[in-house]
């Protein structure tokens, strides 16, 4: 038995390949799979169009009804209150989270969410602020009680 | 007795106090009315200093009624006037000091 032209196979099958590539049967065929295709991905585009109107309302209803899961610098509030004394905490970084807390009430109750966001953004760096502009009187009431337990 | 210093913008928070109707202000009220001379976050580190010195009074203030955290309002005290009175008088006896 002799072996198998696999180089003839090949060629002979490269050709019946290129007939029907070219064969007015085989053109329909692509023709109509592409225009399925274009014609699917445009109706779904449509749509998506379409739907943008009822999207973007749905995002305003959504982000009319939002409620606050958590007041903002609630979380600072508590590291404050671990950090610093009791007397530093209620004079100086208590109020500012108080002012934060009423100013984005105030935003929020005009309905404006940008603010209320800008809001809360800016509490957040005053409240870091004052921690940096604390930091001599810290820095200085640590090293006094240090020198007070070393008893020198 | 040390003569009592004051800072310019301890200064600017004493005047706004004496200035407002009951001589009393919250700090975020100090901090919209300076006009930008004062910041939210180190108005409340200087009142402290101010406190200490003793020239301000402060007091925690729930609303009735109010969810949410107490605000504080601050006052001059009786030291606080005078001194500021006496900066007053020494920048009008300065001014007219010729340069």
């Amino acid at each position: 038995v002799n072996p198998p032209d696999w180089v003839k196979i090949r060629e002979s099958l490269n050709d019946r390949y290129r007939e029907l590539e070219a064969s007015p049967k085989s053109l329909f065929l692509r023709t109509y799979v592409l225009l399925g295709i274009t014609s699917v991905e445009l109706v779904y585009l449509l749509s998506k169009v379409a739907a943008l109107p009822n999207w973007i309302a749905e995002r305003r209803r959504v982000g009319r009804t939002r409620r606050i899961a958590k007041p903002p610098g609630s979380t600072l509030a508590r590291w404050a209150e671990a950090v610093y004394s009791k007397k530093t905490y209620h004079e100086v970084f208590l109020p500012i989270l108080s002012d934060l807390e009423k100013e984005y009430q105030e935003a929020l109750a005009g309905e404006r969410w940008r603010k209320a966001r800008w809001i809360a953004i800016r509490g957040r760096g005053s409240f870091w602020g004052a921690v940096v502009a604390r930091v001599p009187v810290s820095f200085t009431r640590l090293v006094v009680n240090l020198w007070k337990l070393s008893g020198l | 007795m040390d003569i009592p210093r004051l800072s310019p913008k301890e200064r600017l928070i004493l005047e706004l106090l004496l200035n407002a109707p009951r001589c009393e202000l919250y700090g975020l009220e100090m901090v919209k009315a300076s006009g930008g001379q004062l910041k939210r976050g180190t108005v409340y580190v200087t009142l402290e200093r101010m406190a200490e010195k003793g020239y301000v009074d402060s007091q925690e203030v729930r609303a009735a009624g109010q969810a949410g955290l107490p605000r504080r309002v601050f006052r001059v005290t009786g030291i606080g006037k005078r001194v500021y009175q006496a900066w007053e008088m020494a920048r009008a006896a300065w001014a007219g000091v010729p340069s």
